[in-house]
Parts: C-alpha cells; sequence; structure tokens
C-alpha cells in the first residue's frame, strides 16, 4: 500500500518532469526557427525570384495531383494549379479510379484526349488505364488508374513524369502562385537536398476566389481556430526548429517537393501506407544519410499552402487518429535510426523526440491525468503540488501557444484585421482547456489500436485520402 | 455609333501602374475601366465591348495568359485587340501570349508615351480596318 | 511567465495600431500630393517647386511613393521623377540619411541614390559596403551598379567574398549596364573561385554578349569543373556560337550525364545536321536526362526525327528509349492538335 503510494508519487514527479521537457523541447524549438524564420526572411527579401530563375540552372518539375473523388472542386483545382508561376512544368493529375464524375469533368472542361505514353519508372502501382492530355492546356497530363490510394496514385504519377523534380500537391491544396519558386529554391542552392516541404497554414476563414486566397481571416469556429493556433505551432514552429538541426522526420504531403531520382531510388512510396508523407521521408533519411552524410531534406518557413482543417469533430478525430497511426509506423519500420550516432542529429535527437514524446506521448498523458486525480482525490499528494503540477502543464502549453503567435506576427503576419489577432490570443489560451485533451485522448485511443492490431485505415477511409 | 472616346480596359493589379495610366489615358480622352484581378476580365470585355485591352499577364486570380485564351477562343471578343504588359522575367509567358494572339506588348519598367503611341497604331487599326 | 505573455501581447497590439495609424496618415498625404505629381509630369512646374510644397517631415512618405513610379517606369516619366530628387533637397537628405549609421536609413536611402543614379553618393556607398551585414551589402552594391560606378567593381569583389550566396551577386552584377561584359571578359583571363566564374558567365549569358564568345569557350575548354562546363555551354546555345562547335562536340560521350545532356542539346541548337548520328546513339544512353535530350533534339531538330521515333517507340528490347520516344511523340501530336 504504501509502496503504491510511494509509485503515485514519484509518477505525478515523472510526469512533471516529462511536462517541463516537452515544454522546454518546444520552446527551443521555437527560438531556433524563429530565428532561421528571420534568417529566411532577410534572405528573400532583396531577392527577386524570378530574375534569378531566368538564369540559374532551373530544372523543370512535375507536379503530382493524386484525385479520388473530387467531382466538385478538381476543375478549379487543376485551373488554378495551371497558372502557378514557374518557367516549365508539367501538372500531372491522377484520378485514383474516383467513383463520381471527377474523371468526366476533367474530360469535359480540359477536352482531353488519350496519348500513348508507357512509364518512364516501374514503382509499385495499381495498374494504369489510359493516359490523357489537353491540345489547349499542354501542360496538363491526366492518368485514369484503378484504385489503390494516395501513395499508389502518387507512384503512378511518378513513372509517367518527364521532369527531375517532382512537387506533391494534394487536391484541395491551395498554393500561392509563387510557391513553385519558392519551393524549389533550396534544390538550386544546394546539390545535397533530395526533399523540401512547405510550411501549411489553414484557409478556414480566408477568402477563396477560384482556387486563389485573396484575403486572409481567420476561422469562424472555435474548433477550427484552435487548429490554426496548433499548426502555428507545431508546424511553422516545431518543425522549422528540426530542419536547424537537419533532422525533418515529416514533411507534409499537402506540399513536398523531391528529386525525382531520389524518389526512384527508394522505390516510391510505400503502398497501404498509413502515414506515407512521414514515411517516405523517414526512409530517404535511412538510405542516403549514411552513403551520404551531407544529404538534407529541408523546410521553407513561408506559408505558400493552405488547406481547409476540418469543422467536424468526427473528421478531425479520423484524421488525428491516422496522423499517429502513421507516425507509429514510420517509426516502428525505420527503428535502426535510434540512438544511431551515423545519422547525427537526427538518430540522437529528432528520433529518439518522435519516439518518447509523440509515439509514447499520448500514453505518458492520458495516464498522467487519471494518475493525477486518484492521486489527488485520495491525498496522496498535497493541494499545493497540484496546484504547482496544474499550473506548469496548463501555463505552459498556453503560453507556447501565445508565443507562436507573437513569433508569428513578427516574422510572416499574415493575418490582416486585429480583431484576427486577438480571436488567435483568444485560441492559444482556451485551447489548453479541452482541446488539447481531446487531442491527446484521441491519439491515446490510436497508439492503443495500432498497438493491439488495428493499423489500416478502416472501411470506409481506405479508398479516400482525407 | 462609334464612340468619340474609346473605351480602354486596364486588367493589371499593381496600383501604382493602374493610377499612371488611368491618368495618361484619361488625358488623351480615352475612357478606362480599370480591373485588379482576373476573374471579372473576360465577362467585363464581353458586356463593355472596348476598343482595345491591356491585360497583365501575372494578373491574381486568373491569370492574362488564361484570360487571353478565352478570349481569344470568343467569336465576340477575339477581334478585339489585346496588348500584353508583363515584366522582362517572363518571356516563356510571353511568346505563347504572341503565339495566342496578342498584337503586342509593353515590358515593365514602362514609358507611358510608348504605350500611348501603340494604343492609337492598333486603334487606328482597328478602325481602318472595320471601314 | 504569464507576466511576460501579457507584456508581449500588448507590445504586438501597439504596433498594430501604430502600423495601422502610419498607413492611414500615408493615403492622406497621398491624396493630397498625387494630382500635383501629374501636373508637374505633364510640364507644370520646376522639381524645386513641386518639393518645395512638401513639409520635410513627409519626405519619407513622398520618397515612398515616388519610389513605387521608379521602379515601374522609364523614359521621359523615369527622368521627371528622378531630377525631382536629384535637383532638389531631396538628394541632400539622401545623402545625409546615407552616412548615418542606423541600417534602416542606409537600406532606405540606398535604394533611391541608385535608382536616380546619384553620383554623389559613390564614396557613402564604397564606405558602407565595408560593414559586414548583408543587406547593406547588398542594397549598397545594388546602388553602386546602377550607378554604373565600375571604379567600384574591385570592391564589390573583394567585399563579396565575406558572403556565400552567388545568386546575390548575379543580381548585382546585371544592375550595370552592358559595359560590365568588357569588364568580365578581362576578368575571366585572370584566376578565379569556381562559382564566381560560373556567375560572370551567367552575367554574359543575360546580356548576350556576343563578344564573350572566344573567353567563354576558353572556359569551356580549359576548365575541370562541371559547374563552369554546363554554363559555358548554355551561354553558347543561347548565342550560337558555331566556332564551339567541335569542342561542344567532344562533350556528348562525357561522362557526367549532366554535361553529356547539356552538350547534346547545345549541338543540336548549333548544327542537328552533323551530329544526327552521334546524337541518336545517345538515345541508348543509361541517363534517363541524357536519352531525353537526345529524342528531343531528334524530334525538333532532324528532318526526319518523328520517323526516327516512331520506329523506337514500339522498340521492345530498348524499352527507356521507347517510353520517351513514345512521351515525346504524343506530346508533339496533341500540341499539333
Amino acid at each position: 500500500m504504501i509502496l503504491l503510494k510511494y509509485i503515485i508519487i514519484f509518477y505525478n514527479y515523472l510526469l512533471l518532469t516529462y511536462t517541463i521537457c516537452i515544454g522546454t523541447i518546444y520552446l527551443l524549438l521555437n527560438i531556433l526557427s524563429f530565428k532561421r524564420i528571420l534568417q529566411y526572411k532577410r534572405k528573400m527579401a532583396y531577392v527577386d525570384l524570378k530574375k534569378i530563375f531566368k538564369f540559374q540552372n532551373y530544372k523543370p518539375i512535375s507536379v503530382i495531383v493524386p484525385a479520388y473523388n473530387e467531382e466538385n472542386t478538381i476543375v478549379e483545382s487543376i485551373k488554378s494549379l495551371l497558372q502557378l508561376e514557374y518557367p516549365e512544368y508539367q501538372l500531372i493529375v491522377v484520378n485514383d479510379g474516383s467513383t463520381d464524375g471527377t474523371l468526366e469533368k476533367i474530360f469535359n472542361h480540359f477536352s482531353i484526349r488519350q496519348v500513348a505514353f508507357s512509364p518512364l519508372y516501374k514503382l509499385d502501382s495499381m495498374p494504369v488505364k489510359s493516359i490523357y492530355m489537353s491540345p489547349r492546356y499542354q501542360s496538363l497530363v491526366v492518368v485514369d488508374k484503378a484504385n489503390g490510394g494516395k501513395a499508389d496514385a502518387i507512384n503512378a504519377g511518378i513513372n509517367i513524369s518527364k521532369n527531375p523534380l517532382i512537387t506533391v500537391i494534394d487536391a484541395d491544396s491551395i498554393l500561392e502562385r509563387d510557391c513553385l519558386l519558392k519551393i524549389v529554391r533550396p534544390f538550386m542552392e544546394n546539390e545535397n537536398i533530395i526533399a523540401v516541404g512547405g510550411t501549411i497554414r489553414v484557409a478556414n476563414g480566408c477568402d477563396i476566389i477560384q482556387g486563389n486566397i485573396v484575403k486572409i481571416g481567420i476561422a469562424h469556429s472555435w474548433l477550427a481556430r484552435f487548429q490554426t493556433v496548433e499548426y502555428l505551432r507545431a508546424f511553422l514552429f516545431g518543425r522549422n526548429g528540426f530542419d536547424v538541426l537537419n533532422s525533418v522526420m515529416i514533411i507534409s504531403g499537402a506540399f513536398s517537393c523531391f528529386s525525382r531520382d531520389a524518389l526512384i531510388k527508394v522505390g516510391g512510396y510505400r503502398r497501404g501506407s498509413i502515414g506515407e508523407d512521414m514515411e517516405i521521408i523517414v526512409r530517404m533519411h535511412e538510405v542516403f544519410r549514411i552513403e551520404n552524410p551531407e544529404t538534407k531534406i529541408t523546410f521553407i518557413p513561408d506559408p505558400v499552402c493552405w488547406t481547409e482543417a476540418p469543422e467536424r469533430l468526427k473528421i478531425l478525430r479520423s484524421q488525428r487518429i491516422r496522423w499517429q497511426k502513421g507516425t507509429i509506423e514510420s517509426l516502428r519500420l525505420h527503428m535502426k535510426i535510434l540512438f544511431n550516432a551515423k545519422f547525427g542529429a537526427l538518430g540522437l535527437i529528432a528520433f529518439p523526440y518522435y519516439v518518447i514524446f509523440e509515439m509514447a506521448g499520448p500514453i505518458v498523458e492520458i495516464s498522467g491525468y487519471f494518475v493525477f486525480t486518484f492521486a489527488y482525490f485520495f491525498n496522496i499528494i498535497s493541494t499545493p503540488f497540484a496546484i504547482a503540477f496544474l499550473s506548469v502543464v496548463i501555463i505552459y502549453g498556453m503560453v507556447l501557444s501565445i508565443l507562436s503567435v507573437v513569433l508569428e506576427e513578427l516574422s510572416f503576419k499574415k493575418f490582416p484585421n486585429i480583431q484576427d489577432l486577438f480571436m488567435l490570443f483568444a485560441a492559444a489560451v482556451f485551447e489548453n482547456f479541452g482541446y488539447r485533451q481531446l487531442i491527446t485522448w484521441w491519439r491515446f485511443k490510436a497508439t492503443i489500436e495500432y498497438i493491439s492490431g488495428k493499423r489500416n485505415w478502416g472501411k470506409m477511409e481506405k479508398k479516400g485520402f482525407n | 455609333m462609334e464612340s468619340k472616346f474609346p473605351r480602354i480596359l486596364l486588367a493589371e493589379d499593381n496600383e501604382v501602374v493602374q493610377r499612371i495610366i488611368i491618368h495618361k489615358l484619361e488625358k488623351e480622352n480615352y475612357s478606362v475601366t480599370c480591373l485588379s484581378t482576373g476573374e471579372k476580365v473576360v465577362e467585363t470585355v464581353i458586356s463593355i465591348m472596348p476598343a482595345l485591352i491591356i491585360l497583365d499577364l501575372l494578373l491574381p486570380i486568373t491569370n492574362g495568359l488564361t484570360i487571353l485564351n478565352e478570349l481569344k477562343s470568343n467569336l465576340s471578343s477575339s477581334g478585339i485587340p489585346v496588348i500584353i504588359f508583363t515584366t522582362d522575367n517572363n518571356e516563356e509567358m510571353l511568346n505563347k501570349a504572341m503565339k495566342l494572339g496578342a498584337v503586342d506588348y509593353i515590358l515593365k519598367p514602362f514609358s507611358p508615351s510608348e504605350l500611348i503611341v501603340k494604343i492609337k497604331h492598333y486603334l487606328n487599326l482597328s478602325s481602318t480596318c472595320k471601314l | 511567465m504569464l507576466v511576460t505573455s501579457y507584456f508581449l501581447i500588448c507590445l504586438i497590439v501597439e504596433m498594430r495600431i501604430l502600423s495601422n495609424h502610419k498607413s492611414k496618415q500615408k493615403l492622406k498625404f497621398l491624396n493630397k500630393f498625387e494630382p500635383l505629381l501629374f501636373s508637374y509630369l505633364e510640364g507644370d512646374g520646376l522639381p524645386e517647386e513641386i518639393v518645395h510644397k512638401i513639409p520635410h517631415r513627409k519626405y519619407r512618405f513622398l520618397l515612398e511613393y515616388l519610389g513605387e513610379f521608379l521602379l515601374m517606369l522609364k523614359g521621359e516619366d523615369f527622368n521627371k521623377l528622378a531630377a525631382l530628387i536629384t535637383s532638389t533637397k531631396l538628394s541632400d537628405y539622401l545623402l545625409l540619411k546615407l552616412s548615418l549609421n542606423s541600417k534602416k536609413n542606409i537600406i532606405f536611402s540606398s535604394f533611391f541614390v541608385g535608382i536616380a543614379k546619384i553620383k554623389k553618393a559613390e564614396p557613402i556607398l564604397q564606405m558602407k559596403i565595408k560593414k559586414h551585414n548583408d543587406q547593406i551589402f547588398f542594397r549598397c552594391s545594388t546602388a553602386l551598379a546602377r550607378i554604373n560606378s565600375y571604379e567600384s567593381l574591385n570592391l564589390i569583389l573583394t567585399e563579396f567574398k565575406r558572403f556565400k550566396y552567388y545568386s546575390y551577386l548575379l543580381l548585382i552584377l546585371t544592375e550595370f549596364d552592358e559595359e560590365i561584359c568588357n569588364k568580365i571578359i578581362k576578368l575571366l583571363k585572370t584566376e578565379l573561385p569556381e562559382p564566381l566564374t560560373v556567375t560572370f558567365i551567367r552575367v554574359l549569358r543575360y546580356y548576350k554578349f556576343q563578344t564573350a564568345g572566344q573567353s567563354v569557350l576558353t572556359c569551356l575548354v580549359y576548365s575541370y569543373s562541371k559547374e563552369i562546363i554546363i554554363e559555358s555551354l548554355k551561354f553558347i546555345e543561347e548565342i550560337k556560337y558555331k566556332k564551339a562547335i567541335p569542342a561542344v562536340s567532344r562533350l556528348i560521350e562525357h561522362s557526367k550525364p549532366e554535361i553529356s545532356s547539356q552538350a547534346v542539346k547545345t549541338i543540336m541548337k548549333l548544327d542537328s545536321e552533323a551530329f544526327e548520328d552521334r546524337v541518336y546513339s545517345k538515345l541508348f544512353d543509361q541517363n534517363y536526362e541524357v536519352q531525353y535530350q537526345a529524342a528531343y533534339g531528334i524530334l525538333n531538330y532532324c528532318n526526319d526525327g518523328e520517323e526516327k521515333l516512331s520506329e523506337l517507340a514500339y522498340d521492345l528490347q530498348n524499352s527507356n528509349a521507347a517510353a520517351i520516344s513514345r512521351m515525346l511523340l504524343s506530346e508533339k501530336k496533341v500540341k499539333e492538335g
């Protein structure tokens, strides 16, 4: 009995340490990121990108857009993607066995005709039925294939890409016109770069006309507002921080760019993956970093891609469960990187961070809530300790979120209305009273499900991407 | 009946460029309709049928090339002369625009007097053709 | 911690409010000044008269406004606007700001002295680029280049050694007028670091400087650097320098695919007839890029290119070449409608 009491007290202190650790790590990441973002901004402020591209070794790009049941938005998306500012690129839309009118809409609007392409590469994918091009829109290529999931669709696109750089985009991503110019720049500056990720922002609340953001605003629902702050904290500052250590372990599938040769070398995306965007990056590290320690996977801090965040709890839940399972799967498949000095900071800092705080984190946190509540109600821990504990957990979290908003204002300053800024600050505060706990609970469930063998997407989700 | 003040449509998003062109054109007794983004250009052209169009290639929402494509595919608007306006870093787009049927182009930085000369030339040309 | 957060929030909010206020003031100023400016451009009034009407504390607004016009215009209107700066008190105002230590002021004024070509600013600009800050170096060097201050060229190149971003140097050098190409030709005869040579050749390509053909050919022939070779090939392709044909043809079978593919591309533009057979054999190279350039060249520059690729399109033994041929032929067919 007394032993149990001491174990519980010890566990509570462990939780406190855990919370302080994760908070401090995030703080450090924020600071590192901020420095890097300022550097980036300074570089970009006096660089006329288009002029540089005119002279330098710009490489043509193949933009791959996997599409499944997007009949409502596909025409507008394609129209908008055909207007990106880049000297030379081809747009490959992969219709992954849609059961709605996606292909028909493309047929009608873009007058596509069948062509006699054969694959240039042999990455794993479901059979391709036909390939089409349009006489009016000569950079458009449409691949019609049997359903196989997102990773499969991207592989099919890579197989017919003629250009040395491949950009992968979600069909509902909203891109800024000069996004390709920005994301390709690191490749031009450093031969060792094999992948670049773009920063994603939440589009909810923004005015969008024909696939273009014309005015940035803040979401109307609190759920989306919380996600906006979360994206700032995790995406903008978290991932950028890891970039400083050359330990980027995930770049978002909503907008990412790869060297085609690197993709071919690692065998393309893993079919049937839950988190294919993280899995391929970790695999690239594993394959390339030993051979060439200078290999780099990086991030551009510029927010060039906007995406709609789920506004319904049910959809958010399935998204977060998928993300958690994807993370665990990616880590599990590449465990040899853990604590492996050959991978530098990736093996010694980033990978362990993901294992301890991202993979095991939800279990620690949820168990922590139970143990803490139990301990408090059974007077195992004192009230002052309980208050201190709660303060650290909630206030640290709040301060970090507020800091993210502050840093965003000091760097990119994307929100024009001062009322929106206030809303963001409010969201940063309230996020910690329920939203974060809910996300953690779902992640905890996902972890348990994964460990107990439920590793698929679930029946409905298998065919779709969202 | 031909209007005494030929109407010119200016599709350009840079405010400074807009203001100076509008001022210069109005001095020459042209009436100007100005649009800053691309999504309503084709619709506006078809409704007001300007005598000439000045079209920025890098217009937001719908870019100049897409607009030009649509204008030239539409019988009612395909005959209106279009002068392309763009920066000199855009050779590929400019070539495509000329192939699509633009009559001329002006590079930024530009000389407003040169622009007026070109406008007068193409307006004369098109009114001569109508005779 | 909470106090710090509260303090930060207040700071941010205050910054926003100030910035909004400034925008409103600027708009008010513009509405008053713009009619004046337009009538000046039509020929009304002298530069000094216009500037005289503006209070000193609004000079910054005035310059910010003029700056936008200066970037967009050339010719007579540009000269008149530049005169507003060069023949008035604005010139002294800018020179004063430039000589201060404040980074913000230096960056602001260097833009105007450069674009308005204020020669008097040269010594100050030369002094400023010796500072360690990369932003100041870049802005002031750009200004010197816009003034065509060739006396400063060596200084710029020396000070540039502190930085790594050659794309910036490219932007600076292309702000000079075409005479920079003659200076570059002389510099290419000396020992230079590889990225600098590459940058120089890019500047020559930007100006399509025909006279540089021989110098770049020398770089091509005597260099072992992949980047220099590729850049030289691109320049030769751009100006269609036929004297380089023998040297380029020797690179068709180069072991590095980046060089080989660029050589194929260049040779097909220079003399497709003489090299058709050699390039045809590159269709069966190991590297995709080389194969692609060979196929593209054959299709677009040879009389019977289409027939040749059509034969290859169903060649089961050479699946890569077949796939590339099919792709290019399809693209061509679709283009032709």
